[in-house]
């Protein structure tokens, strides 16, 4: 028997002495003694199948893994694991997964590669930026990077402004933007909630995919079940807000179908009979809020507050004519939130990717705000970092000063995406055109554009014109067929990398991945290796900036302060006894939500949770001074109809539409199943195979219409149809779901795939062939849910 | 085995943990839409109603190890029986693949090698070893991952004591992210199962079918449950 560095490693649970049949033995019975023995091993990892980061026991049967389960007790699963966690060993032991280093051979996207070593490969990289450094053009580099987890974000932030480049585009939470943007202009908060699930008595979700697809996922499954049955004697209350019958919405008490893209409206709807019938929070709102009531600034002048503007324009009447809902339901959601306390009001998708995003979720916070269930038991929680050592500074030369100094080639920042942190949707054209300037290099990091992205076709004509394209990818996807070089990575079983769930439990937590095989599986590197070594060889301030051997030592690192905190579940006299205990462990963490240890401060102008947000009043404000333009017309600019004050309050904006009704009738909203929640699982038989369990669907894609208006159209269940929106058609079948609102469509993410590997390639369509780009400018982001569409049979 | 279905999401992470603990391989888009997929453990569903008013239900099903099992008597080789557990098993080398137990198991649970199981050389390296290689034109099903209550016996016989209430965990109810699937000892009276399949939620399917099928189910609660 082979002895590995696993077996060496004390891991969870001793290596145990099993037995297995031999082959030729397998169909007949046993009898005693016929067994083989074999060594199994237990080790630790993190899931990374999406962005939960749940914590893997994985089991090993001779050296290879066999089984994956979850770590007992990790904050985030507690001993469980979601359908695409159990699918893992798929991504593992995917047949199609790159083996070695690639070059390219024919013609971009012809799918001729050469195989290359390591040690000729990473030169090809370092030699280009070396020059494209020298000629003093650090800024062409481009990265567009995804599912970042743990230090990896930090260390490609810190190779960009080493090297000295502006343009990373590299948000983990591309698609929630809306969610965040809204708890940064009322909270100052860059992180999502998590719900204080133990203990709530009623939440009210708005199109939160919480069952389905949402962040953080094993947590909001966990948090279910517990919610039901968790607590002798107390049943906690589920309300669904959204035009689709989802899973979610079927597991609640009461659904709510509503028109799209007004769950803002509906969230000041219920805020007016709350403050009407003064069962609001009095203590929080006047401890802990602004601009709630009329107030005067400094210099003498009055604004409205909250309360004026929601009584006057926000009556469950008025709100009715706009959602659709009943005035008694809305009462009755109001009445139920403002006196089951604690009460949360969450959010996902549905709200976050409209035009109005930004808008509803400040609405949707300041219900969170009206019954004060931020930081309490039961409320929301608000998450802290581990107490991590910081890596030494960036050092920068004048060239990396030069270059990080430079516009961003996305155009985020500046008007009209004054508040963006990137806009990938924007960059086709601006490559394009070739300005502000050219892009020289990209690098590809777990993303995939050509399929996450609208209007892919324009993205590959843009991305075309780059000279040269590096792919980090583990697996051969759209855009990494257009790489002229690919670095493959390996899978999140097979490297070291840490873990910071976000949202996660609340409390501080980090987890680490470490290599469950000896070596990976193929001849693939750990992506965070390979640029430190692009680093040391491009030498000088670069190279100082990376003074690690490899990602493992520049982790170990930054742990070193998790250590000497002396806090959470490892404690070690040694730092070597500490990390060793972290392998083994998969993770440290602090042991419980320390409720009452927020300090009342919210990370705001007024350090309050603000109504009336003066991060966006003076962000604003400094635009008008910069562009000379006053902020009226930069609103308008922005695409919003408020002006003054209520611009800067929560309120409802008329969500923006692609098409016109009367030649695309139906609004497209796309969903997000369990199965493939973050699209990623196309790959994996075991995922395909229970891809749509509510419509018995394996294996494909449908459209789903509402059966009595498909039977105006004359289509039945199964009919071969073509949707169309003004960007593109795509044909595929029709499923009759009671379910869907009669003046929308629905069609699931995750397939569509036009590479990817042989279970994922040519499968169904993919909803982003019919998304145009519009975009909710002030949060900066695309909004996915404002594109029309006919239905015609095929 | 019991199974809460006002915890249960239908996710289907059990159905997922289930073939992989069980090396039950997939059965790709041709045969799968053929019916013929393999779901030891197996999540079904039910769409009702018209917009607003819809109903969605989600079951997962193992086999659910009926004391008076249907489908062992209509075998002609006895290839399946209860055995002394209460486990409706299946013994492979022995079955010829008639199908009897099949037609006659009123869940459909039970599931037929139409092919030598496929997998891709790479993922052989990630089948279990303690379980059953299954040859083409058998039967197969659910057995409550009986490798893990061997090897708990083993264990418990080693130290010389009694199978501890809740050692015995199958893959289904070891992933449930809900904690939705309970399991162990029906029969003693201490356990976490035998108390809440007396619970008023408590029911079980095909009932008036005198099967006396081992599985509980909880029904959903109500608004005013607590
Ligand atoms: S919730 Fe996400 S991280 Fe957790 S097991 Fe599922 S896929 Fe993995
Ligand atoms: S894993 Fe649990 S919650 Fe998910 S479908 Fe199975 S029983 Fe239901
Ligand atoms: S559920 Fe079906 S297969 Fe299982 S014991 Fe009962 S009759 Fe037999």
């Amino acid at each position: 028997m082979k002895i590995s560095r696993r077996n060496l490693l004390k891991m969870i649970g001793a290596a145990t002495l099993g037995m297995a049949l031999p082959d030729e033995l397998l169909h007949a019975l046993p009898k005693k003694g016929e067994w083989i023995p074999y060594d199994e091993q237990w080790s630790a990892g993190i899931c990374l199948q999406c962005p939960s980061g749940c914590g893997l026991r994985i089991r090993s049967v001779n050296h290879w893994p066999v089984k994956l389960e979850g770590i007992k007790d990790y904050p985030v699963n507690k001993g469980r694991l979601c359908p695409k966690g159990q699918a893992g060993l798929q991504a593992l032991y995917d047949p199609d997964r790159i083996r070695h280093p690639l070059r390219r051979k024919g013609k971009r996207g012809e799918g001729s590669w050469e195989k290359i070593p390591w040690d000729e490969a990473i030169p090809l990289v370092t030699q280009r930026l070396k020059k494209l450094r020298e000629a003093g053009r650090p800024h062409q580099l481009l990265v567009l990077g995804g599912r970042y987890r743990g230090h990896m974000l930090d260390l490609m932030n810190r190779f960009m402004e080493a090297y000295g480049s502006p343009n990373h585009l590299g948000n983990p939470y591309r698609g929630s933007e809306g969610i965040l943007k809204g708890h940064f202009f009322t909270m100052g908060e860059r992180d999502f909630l998590s719900i204080h699930w133990e203990e709530t008595n009623y939440v009210l979700s708005f199109g939160a995919g919480l069952l389905e697809a949402s962040r953080p996922s094993m947590i909001n499954l966990r948090g279910y079940g517990s919610l039901r049955r968790g607590r002798p004697g107390i049943r906690g209350k589920l309300v669904q807000v959204e035009p689709r019958f989802s899973v979610t919405a079927s597991k609640a008490d009461l659904w709510i179908p509503i028109e799209p893209g007004t769950d803002g409206a509906l969230a000041l709807g219920i805020a007016h009979w709350i403050i009407k019938e003064k069962r609001y929070d009095q203590d929080f709102i006047s401890r802990h809020t602004f601009g709630f009531e009329d107030w005067k600034d400094s210099s003498g002048k009055s604004h409205i507050g909250f309360k004026t503007l929601v009584l006057k324009e926000y009556s469950p009447r008025q709100v009715s004519q706009v959602t659709g809902i009943p005035e008694e339901t809305i009462i009755r959601i109001a009445g139920e939130f403002s006196s089951h306390r604690p009460s949360v009001a969450v959010s996902g998708r549905g709200v976050g990717m409209q035009t109005n995003g930004t808008y509803s979720q400040m609405a949707i916070d300041s219900l969170n705000a009206l019954v004060g269930s931020f930081d309490r038991r039961g409320g929301l929680l608000l998450q802290r970092r581990p107490p991590f050592q910081n890596w030494p500074p960036v050092q920068r030369d004048a060239i990396s000063e030069r270059g990080f100094s430079q516009t961003r080639i996305d155009g985020a920042g500046q008007l009209p995406f004054p508040f963006a942190g990137e806009v990938p949707s924007r960059l086709p054209e601006e490559i394009g055109r070739g300005e502000p300037y050219p892009i020289d290099t990209l690098f590809l990091y777990y993303t995939n554009p050509l399929f996450s992205i609208p209007e892919s076709e324009k993205f590959r004509t843009g991305l075309e014109k780059i000279p040269f394209i590096v792919s980090f990818s583990p697996f051969m996807d759209e855009t990494t067929r257009l790489a002229d070089l690919i670095l493959p990575d390996g899978t999140y079983l097979e490297r070291w990398q840490d873990d910071h769930p976000e949202p996660g439990p609340g409390f501080p937590m980090v987890g680490l991945r470490s290599p469950v095989l000896d070596k990976p599986l193929h001849d693939v590197r750990n992506t965070g290796d390979v640029l430190i070594e692009i680093a040391k060889g491009l030498g000088g301030s670069v190279e100082r900036s990376f003074p690690w051997k490899d990602m493992k030592e520049a982790l170990r690192e930054t742990i070193k302060g998790v250590f000497r905190s002396k806090r959470g579940s490892i404690r070690a006299k040694e730092f070597d006894e500490f990390w060793k205990a972290l392998v083994d462990a998969g993770g440290w963490w602090d042991e419980s939500y320390p409720f009452g240890g927020w300090k009342k401060k919210f990370n705001t102008p007024s350090g309050r949770f603000e109504f009336y947000s003066q991060t966006m009043e003076r962000g604003l404000s400094e635009w008008s001074k910069r562009s000379s333009k006053d902020v009226d017309s930069i609103l308008k600019e922005l695409k919003i109809e408020a002006k003054g004050d209520k611009a800067f309050l929560p309120h409802f904006e008329k969500p923006r539409l692609i098409g016109e009704e009367k030649d695309y009738p139906f609004q497209f909203i796309h969903y997000k199943l369990m199965t493939t929640a973050e699209g990623r699982g196309a790959n994996q038989p075991f995922l395909q195979e229970i891809f749509g369990p509510h419509l018995k669907e394996k294996w494909d894609s449908w459209v789903e219409i509402n059966p009595e208006t498909a039977r105006t159209m004359g289509i039945q269940d199964g009919d071969p149809v073509w949707v169309e929106s003004k960007i593109g058609k795509v044909k595929t079948k029709a499923r009759l779901f009671p379910g869907t609102h009669p003046k929308c469509i629905h069609i699931p993410y995750g397939q569509g795939h036009r590479a990817y590997g042989r279970w994922a390639e040519g499968r169904g369509i993919n909803p982003n062939d019919l998304l145009g780009r519009e975009y909710d400018y002030l949060g900066g982001f695309l909004s996915h849910f404002s594109t029309r569409v006919k239905v015609y049979k095929a | 085995m019991v199974i809460d279905l006002d915890r249960c999401t239908g996710c289907q992470a059990c159905v997922v943990a289930c073939r992989q603990e069980n090396n039950v391989s997939f059965a790709g888009e041709k045969e799968a839409k053929l019916g013929r997929a393999k779901f030891w453990m197996n999540l079904i569903s039910e769409v009702k109603g018209t917009y607003p008013d819809v109903e969605m239900r989600f079951l997962p099903i193992p086999c659910m190890q009926c004391d008076h099992p249907p489908c062992t008597i209509v075998c002609p080789v006895a290839a399946t029986y209860k055995n002394p557990e209460g486990i409706v098993a299946q013994v492979y080398p022995r079955c010829i693949g008639v199908r009897m137990c099949i037609s006659n198991c009123p869940y459909t649970v039970r599931y037929f090698n139409w092919h030598a199981p496929s997998w891709p050389d790479d993922y052989k390296r990630g089948r279990n070893p303690d379980v059953y290689k299954r040859r083409k034109g058998i039967t197969e099903k659910c057995n409550f991952c009986i490798q893990r209550i061997r090897k708990a016996k083993e264990n418990a016989k080693r130290e010389k004591r009694r199978i501890r209430d809740g050692e015995v965990i199958p893959a289904c109810a070891e992933t449930c992210p809900s904690e939705a699937i309970y399991f162990g000892d029906l029969n003693e009276p201490k356990s976490r199962v035998y108390r809440l399949s007396k619970s008023r939620r408590a029911f079980r399917l095909l009932e008036d079918l005198g099967t006396e099928p081992k599985v509980y189910y909880l029904k959903e609660g109500e608004w005013n449950d607590g």
